[in-house]
């Protein structure tokens, strides 16, 4: 502000200058001056125990002898012929091999303990009813390293085809394979490519299963050949049942398929070891 | 007290001049045309107003004087500790400080340097780091110079050289010039290894003086240890390389110890030791199992030994006794030649593990080859055996020459009832079968363990093996047994495999197993009789595992050699513990009359070791990017002097630090040169001045 003010004191002072000198000689001066800016949650599961029913004796036979086991249906004939089915095979492999078995026993999943038993023949039939807690048990078993052998004995496409079908729905069952040459049950102890049972000719089904786990056993094995038939004898030790299409061949090849089968789930994948063996022996060597 | 005139013109400047020079114009033509008369009152007027419109102002500033600051840095890592280096460090600081602080306007800071201080690896001396550090805070204005005191050992110089550090920077050197030191340097070793290879270590010893000097020794005596055990005393030539070769005997870290016997009048003898730690790594597991009659339980050896692709497994199972023959044509049934002779005779030993899995004994594998299985354990092997009914008969294992190194011996009973298996007293102190998942708490044998049942039981005799788990009546069930350098593990039961199943929930079979497999196989860790310790966070803590309880002192040696001694304090599982706070870097051994553990902490073979002799080269180097002197204490302390910026800073026999005379600013003041009121007085005055002047 005062800035202003003093400019315009020195340009008032200027205009005097020059009036003054404009003047100059006469000329009055002009006379005039002026102024300036968390969390978690658990679940925790319980176990669900199955095995209610185990009765100590039942436990004590079932493990201390090793005894193969087969689904008691309801249907006394079907049972028979598991139970004698079972008794021919274990008869044979007590004959032939190094395993020599209990007595087979009849089991009904959720009520016995299922965990004894290295295998469980399951004749499947169409009228069976599997309620939710045999199912658990079922999976339970199957889980913990146990082998189930499903058998429609209708040489595939009957009744019993469909009621397996729903079963395996009932027991989350995975895709099933043919068993292909390679397969550790077609040298478990004979060598063999066809699996016949009281018919021939069918297609034996198994899972497609990891060397790492279980041993690389199939939980589970399913075919259509009635095996128990081939199998059972009578109390003279005289086949049960005529074989088709037939001949001594036939039944000697189930025999074998039997003992095939009870090899590959006691001693698992022990053949298919031998091809690994040239290896590991040379490594051994380092 | 400094006063500043301030010219502060509101308007435009060239505003103001184009009047000035008009009113000089003015002025001229009157000086011209009427003469001097009045015209000096009008200059001054004019001068006046110019020098208004200009607005000068005077500011004053207040000052107050700030003291310059120096930093002593003193070096006290691990090599400063040598000989006269520590007196001769403290006496220079001490003087140091004192005559800093005496100087007028000179403030001093110290700074000590520790093991780990600084930046980076934080291994070494690291000086500039922490001189970094130091000038943080410190204004640059004020900073008169470091004065670092040290051996000269500086392993971050390159911070310094790279610029940035103000300075100057001056070194005084602590050590003695031509000092002579004996190390011993590894030259090449090998991080892991696998266990049962050989692993080398290449190392020098190295006899050096002054740079790259060498000093002339006889044969030098080295002492090898390994894992805190002597393993070897040698003569060896100095200043060339050697090698230490080795075999691996277990997993896990295994300490090589190299110590070279001190020269004489070298500077220090710790640097004469070099550590090599070499992690065993195990190579794929070789497991034999050899399966008896097939049963139910077979299938679970398999299922877990597969279930570990680190695992080769051979299996050896007969399933056609020779006896059952049936008529089928050979090349209908499934043969293996399996070579038995190769694999019990020729390469037994190579097995890490052999299990027999309730094995009964038949024509196939004769008495010969259970001898060699006996002395394989007898060297260093395992054995695992899982029995059955067939153990307490005729073709028992027992009756083998296997015998000799069965940890129990059959009774001939067979229980088979319903038991749970249950961990002995012996066994909640093992690390095998303490805290097993679902057993119950050590003294609540009146709990039931969450485990499922077994059905059979194999009498056994009681022997001296240890009893880890019983069964029915409190027979021994499982017992583990060193044989010589092997190991032996018996399971009086065949019914591990109902845990495998899930019956009754299933049991910790896998967990079991994998300890006991591990234990025979020597993994420390699962060592019943055990001492380990670790450095964690300046800790070192203590563990020692044992089936006696008790409380138990262990003495401590610190790399440096320092002893002491600790009591442990008992814990569950038949662990006692101690936690010591430590501050060394290198290898701490920790051992009480029969154990040796072996506690790394830091580096081992330290870089702050690694050279101890003075050297002026680092320092050097620093004075030089830092405009500093480098002098040696030896040689005299230096004195001390203040010096003007950018003058140099150090001269014979002595040391500079800056002058900066840096100043506060506490107060401004602004006085305007020329009120308003006097200049229109004063104005007024000259104004009429000349007109008087004019009009007369």
């Amino acid at each position: 502000m005062t800035g202003w003010f003093f400019l315009a004191v020195l340009i008032l002072f200027l205009v005097d200058m020059a009036a003054g000198l404009w003047i100059r000689g006469g000329g009055k001066p002009l006379r005039s001056v002026v102024a300036s800016m968390l969390l978690a949650a658990m679940l925790s599961g319980g176990n669900v125990s199955v095995g209610h029913a185990a009765d100590e004796k039942f436990a004590r036979d079932s493990s201390l002898e090793t005894r193969l086991a087969y689904l008691e249906t309801g249907n006394a004939r079907v049972d028979d012929v598991s139970l004698r089915g079972l008794m021919g095979l274990t008869t044979m492999l007590a004959r032939r091999t190094a395993a020599e078995l209990g007595t087979p026993q009849a089991v009904e999943p959720g009520i016995d303990e299922l965990a004894f038993f290295p295998l469980i023949y399951w004749p499947v039939t169409p009228d069976y009813e599997l309620d939710d807690v045999s199912a658990l048990a079922v999976k339970e078993y199957l889980k913990n390293g146990g082998t189930v052998l499903f058998d429609t004995q209708d040489r595939g496409g009957g009744a019993q085809a469909t009621a397996l079908r729903d079963l395996s729905i009932r027991l989350d069952l995975p895709p099933l394979v043919p068993v292909d040459a390679g397969h550790v049950l077609t040298r478990s102890f004979y060598l063999m490519n066809q699996f016949p049972g009281r018919y021939a000719g069918t297609t034996l089904w198994v899972e497609r299963a990891g060397e790492r786990v279980n041993d690389g056993v199939s939980p589970i094995i399913a075919g259509s050949n009635d095996w128990a038939s081939a199998w059972a004898m009578d109390d003279a030790q005289r086949p049960m049942f005529p074989v088709v299409p037939g001949g001594e061949r036939q039944r000697e090849m189930a025999f074998r398929f039997g003992i095939n089968l009870v090899m590959y789930v006691l001693t698992g994948n022990y053949k298919a070891d031998q091809v690994h063996m040239p290896a590991i022996i040379k490594r051994l060597g380092q | 007290m400094t006063a500043e005139i301030l010219w502060t013109p509101s308007l435009p400047i060239q505003f103001i001049a184009v009047l000035a020079v008009l009113g000089l114009v003015l002025l001229g033509m009157q000086l011209l045309r009427t003469g001097r008369r009045g015209a000096i009152y009008r200059a001054l007027l004019l001068a006046m107003l110019v020098l208004t419109l200009l607005e000068p102002r005077i500011s004053v500033e207040e000052r107050t004087p700030e003291n310059d600051i120096a930093i002593v840095l003193v070096d006290e890592t691990s090599s400063q500790k040598i000989g006269e280096r520590k007196n001769r460090s403290e006496a220079a600081a001490a003087q140091l400080v004192g005559q800093i602080s005496a100087m007028p306007g000179m403030e001093v800071r110290t700074v000590t340097v520790r093991d780990g201080d600084g930046h980076g690896t934080k291994d070494g001396t690291r000086l500039m780091g922490a001189m970094t550090d130091a000038l943080g805070d410190l204004p640059r204005s004020r900073f008169a110079g470091a004065i670092l005191i040290t051996d000269g050992q500086i392993h971050d110089a390159e911070l310094a050289t790279n610029g940035g550090l103000a300075g100057p920077l001056h070194v005084l050197i602590s050590g003695d010039k031509d000092e002579k030191d004996r190390r011993l340097v590894i030259a090449d070793a090998p991080g892991y290894g696998i266990v049962g290879n050989e692993v080398s270590v290449r190392y020098r010893i190295e006899d050096r003086i002054a740079g790259d000097g060498r000093f002339g020794s006889d044969l030098v005596d080295v002492t090898i240890h390994v894992d805190g055990e002597v393993r070897e005393t040698l003569k060896l030539t100095a200043n060339q390389d050697h090698e230490f070769k080795m075999t691996l005997d277990h997993a896990g870290p295994t300490f090589i110890e190299l110590e070279a016997k001190a020269a004489e009048g070298e500077l220090s003898a710790v640097n004469n030791r070099a550590v090599v730690s070499v992690n065993g790594v195990r190579d794929r597991l070789k497991v034999l199992l050899v399966s008896g009659q097939p049963h139910a339980g077979e299938r679970t050896w398999r299922n877990l030994l597969k279930s570990d692709p680190s695992v080769d497994l051979v299996h050896f199972t007969i399933l056609r006794p020779p006896e059952k023959n049936d008529f089928t044509p050979l090349n209908e049934i499934s043969l293996i030649a399996f070579p038995v002779r190769e694999l019990f005779e020729e390469k037994i030993g190579e097995f890490d593990l052999i299990v027999f899995d309730r094995y009964v004994v038949r024509d196939v594998l004769p008495p010969i080859y259970f001898r060699n299985i006996a002395s394989y354990v007898r060297g260093g092997g395992a054995v695992l055996l899982s029995v059955g009914p067939e153990f307490g008969g005729l073709r028992s294992l027992a009756r083998t020459p296997l015998v000799d190194i069965l940890p129990g011996q059959p009774t001939g009973q067979i229980f088979e009832q319903k038991f749970k298996p249950r961990i002995t007293e012996l066994g909640h102190r093992h690390p095998v079968t303490s805290a097993l998942p679902g057993a119950v708490v050590p003294g609540r044998d009146d709990l039931e363990p969450s485990w499922g049942s077994w059905f059979r039981q194999i009498g056994v005799t009681t022997s001296v093996a240890p009893t880890l788990m019983s069964g029915v009546d409190g027979n021994p069930l499982l017992m583990m047994e060193r044989v010589d350098q092997g190991r032996v593990a018996l399971i009086a039961s065949d019914q591990l495999w109902l845990w495998a199943r899930g019956y009754e929930n299933g049991g910790p079979q896998a967990e079991l197993m994998r300890r006991i497999a591990h234990w025979l196989m020597k993994e420390p860790e699962l060592d019943e009789e055990g001492l380990s310790a670790v450095v964690e966070n300046g800790e070192l803590r203590i563990e020692r595992r044992s089936l006696n309880s008790g409380s138990e002192v262990v003495s401590i040696e610190s790399p440096s050699g320092i002893k002491s001694s600790v009591t442990l304090k008992p814990e569950a599982a038949g662990k006692s513990t101690a936690r010591v706070a430590v501050d060394e870097i290198g290898l701490y051994r920790i051992g009480d009359d029969t154990h040796i553990a072996l506690a790394p902490a830091g580096a081992l073979n330290p870089l702050e070791l690694a050279d101890l002799r003075s050297t002026d080269v680092p320092a050097k180097k620093i004075a030089e990017a830092a405009g500093g002197g480098v002098r040696w204490l030896v040689d005299g302390m230096p004195s001390l002097r203040g010096v003007q910026p950018d003058r140099q800073t150090h001269g014979a026999g002595w040391l500079g630090l800056v002058r900066n005379e840096a100043f506060s600013v506490t107060g401004v003041t602004n006085v305007p040169l020329a009120p308003w009121w006097l200049v229109l007085v004063i104005g007024l005055g000259l104004a009429s001045l000349a007109w008087w002047r004019e009009g007369r």
